[in-house]
């Protein structure tokens, strides 16, 4: 099945999970709507309700425009482009190193909350730099501590800008 | 009427008065290309430093920062691929792609041109046509602003690349995400699950920014780890010449009816209170694409895109000040922080200050009007240096641009929270991007989308839930048509590339 067409089928069943969890599970317990609200229109879970059946049916569309293309594509018989193993392989490898990176951002933030701003920057933007592969040592070194620094008396100083102290030190 | 504009030039033309446009432009530039830093946020932050100020010194000083903040936005833009203000979200598209081609300097020169000029144009619309502009204002009622913004959301189409479902499936997410927090009719708070983080709704600032930048930081971290052989964020090895990344005559004559588009776009949202920049960038970068000999170049690196972008949001900057200034009556935050400016130095914005300080305001006019020659400079001497970021290795630029993010972020609202949901709707992002949805619908979207809800409120509580309102005014039915006749043309051009792609 080629690629993209997979893809499109995956998303149209989260978007149509997605739709369904908002308007029958999400929409009633978050959304309180008021008895004295006579108009259908007027009702705070009315726009919310029509974008999330707008969304739904997009997705049903998209559903439809990928069956008929694979029926396309399957009656053309197209062959599997060369290499795409390798590409696939590749990819996960990617999605993985995404993951990672993203993964590695919350635990930075965590850390602000504990540490305070200053300090984490400083390390996770050393770490970053090391890690994705520059080896001069002065470079890493200057940027670390410059960049944060001065963002930071800037904002601090200049701003106003009340930054966290963090849990351990305030 | 001669002697008044005299009084005004007098009043213009010191010394401090061009001291403060000059540190304003600084300040705005500077403030407008860090990534969540807002214009509103720097003229905020300023604003105590002119209570000792002369009133034309003030609000020079406060209009500078104003407009270089507008223009700043477009810097990180298209360097970073992050929008310094929401403003500048249109500009990314094609500022973006033609940084990763080399021709960084070509697009800064553009948006430069683009915004000075556009902005100068609105300005000389403002000051020529304020207090009729003013009449025009107020004929704008909810239910004609409903209509407008219905229109502005025909925008998604041009923005949704090769698949229309794609690009409507990114607008409605963006419209619902944009119902979080409190219902502004009945104070009814949504999908906040208890937390009171999002009473007030999602913050612009980490939504922009966590779908611009962290996807792409993400995506140059991975492909640096990949390919370690890619140094930069180049997409090509080939070196692009000096005289390449120079805009040729032949390019800006051709691209100016493009900036004229965008001030008359700018201009006309302008003076609709509440609207915004982000809008007009993205209404002239359609209506741009719709006439443009080259559609097909829109959002792969356009010049024509990033100078449509950048005149629609600098084409607002002017005309914004026309309710202030005719009926004071402040048309966004800027306007409004504007507005205490103007109090502070005991001046009352409205029909009496062209009465009494008619002397003052010549002098802001003329100072509309130079602010932008200086940001033309500034402008031109801050690009050498900042077309050669797109020069540095991308293991140093990303984790740079992450930490500019969080600090922006941070500082945007002094919440935390804030952060985590920047990095939140970058995850989002991420994914909407490995399946093919295209960010810029989400983007319009999620900024349209109050503005739509209030308008289509506040015009049934009107007609008491009688929804033929929206056919009896007239402004509202003209924009109403315009926007089915959109539609029809949208439609019709997409059956037309399917064929041509079956043909092919």
């Amino acid at each position: 099945m080629d690629k993209e067409i997979k893809s499109d089928i995956v998303l149209t069943f989260v978007l149509l999970f997605f739709s369904v969890v908002i308007l029958f599970i999400i929409i009633p317990s978050q959304i309180n709507e008021p008895g004295y609200i006579k108009s259908t229109y007027l009702s705070p879970a009315f726009v919310p309700r029509v974008f999330t059946i707008f969304i739904g049916f997009m997705a049903l569309l998209l559903f439809f425009r990928s069956i008929t293309r694979l029926k396309k594509s399957s009656s053309k018989k197209e062959m599997q482009p060369a290499g795409i193993e390798t590409l696939t392989a590749e990819g996960r490898r990617g999605h993985r190193i995404a993951v990672l990176i993203w993964v590695s951002c919350c635990f930075f933030i965590l850390a602000v909350e504990l540490f305070g701003i200053l300090i984490p920057s400083i390390l996770f933007l050393g770490a970053l730099m090391v890690f994705f592969g520059q080896k001069k040592w002065l470079l890493v070194l200057s940027i670390m501590i410059l960049v944060p620094l001065l963002l930071y008396l800037f904002l601090h100083d200049i701003a106003n800008v009340q930054f966290p102290k963090g849990i351990l030190f305030s | 009427m001669v002697d008044q504009l005299l009084l005004g030039f007098q009043l213009f033309f010191q010394w401090n008065v061009l001291l403060g446009m000059i540190f304003g432009v600084v300040t705005g530039i500077v403030i407008g290309a860090l990534p969540g830093m807002t214009v509103v946020m720097a003229v905020s932050l300023a604003l105590p430093f002119t209570f000792s100020m002369e009133p034309v010194v003030a609000i020079s000083f406060l209009l500078g920062i104003y407009k270089a903040g507008v223009y700043g936005g477009s810097m990180s833009a298209i360097l970073i691929g992050t929008p310094g203000t929401p403003g500048a979200a249109a500009t990314v598209m094609d500022g973006y792609a033609l940084t990763r081609k080399g021709l960084g300097k070509k697009a800064l020169d553009m948006a430069l041109y683009a915004s000075v000029i556009a902005d100068l144009l609105s300005d000389i619309i403002t000051i020529l046509a304020a207090v009729q502009i003013a009449h025009l204002a107020l004929m704008i009622g909810p239910v004609e602003f409903f209509a407008i913004i219905i229109f502005s959301l025909t925008i998604i189409a041009a923005v949704s690349g090769k698949s229309l479902i794609k690009g409507l499936i990114s607008g409605g997410l963006g419209l619902l995400l944009a119902t979080v927090g409190m219902d502004s009719l009945y104070g009814v708070t949504r999908f906040t699950f208890g937390n009171i983080n999002l009473t007030g709704g999602l913050n612009m600032v980490p939504v922009l920014i966590g779908l611009f930048a962290i996807p792409e930081i993400i995506q140059q971290l991975k492909g640096k780890k990949l390919h370690p052989e890619k140094t930069t964020i180049l997409d090509t090895d080939v070196v692009v010449s000096t005289q390449e990344n120079k805009i040729t005559w032949k390019e800006f004559t051709g691209i100016f009816p493009t900036i004229f588009r965008g001030a008359i776009i700018g201009s006309i949202i302008g003076i609709i209170p509440g609207v915004g920049a982000s809008p007009a960038a993205f209404l002239t970068y359609s209506r741009s694409k719709k006439v443009s000999k080259h559609p097909e170049e829109y959002g792969n690196g356009s010049l024509e895109g990033v100078a449509a972008a950048e005149a629609g949001n600098n084409g607002v900057c002017g005309p914004t000040l026309i309710p202030l200034l005719t009926l004071g009556i402040p048309g966004d935050k800027t306007t409004a922080v504007l507005l205490g400016a103007f109090v502070i130095q005991g001046l009352t914005p409205g029909p009496l200050l062209f009465v009494k300080h008619i002397d003052i305001i010549y002098g802001i006019f003329i100072a509309m009007i130079v602010i932008n020659f200086i940001v033309f400079g500034i402008g031109k001497m801050a690009l050498k240096w900042a077309a050669l970021i797109s020069n540095v290795p991308r293991e140093v630029m990303f984790p740079i641009v992450f930490i500019l993010c969080v600090f922006g972020c941070y500082a945007s609202n002094n919440m935390l929270f804030d952060v985590w949901l920047m990095l939140i709707i970058g995850g989002m992002g991420y994914f909407m991007l490995m399946f093919g949805l295209p960010l810029a619908p989400f983007v319009i979207a999620f900024i349209l989308s109050p503005l739509f809800e209030d308008g289509m409120r506040r015009s049934l509580i009107m007609s008491q839930g009688d929804l033929t309102v929206f056919l009896t005014q007239p402004i509202a039915l003209t924009f109403l048509l315009l926007t089915l006749f959109s539609i029809i043309f949208i439609l019709r051009g997409k059956k037309k590339e399917l064929a041509l792609s079956k043909e092919e």
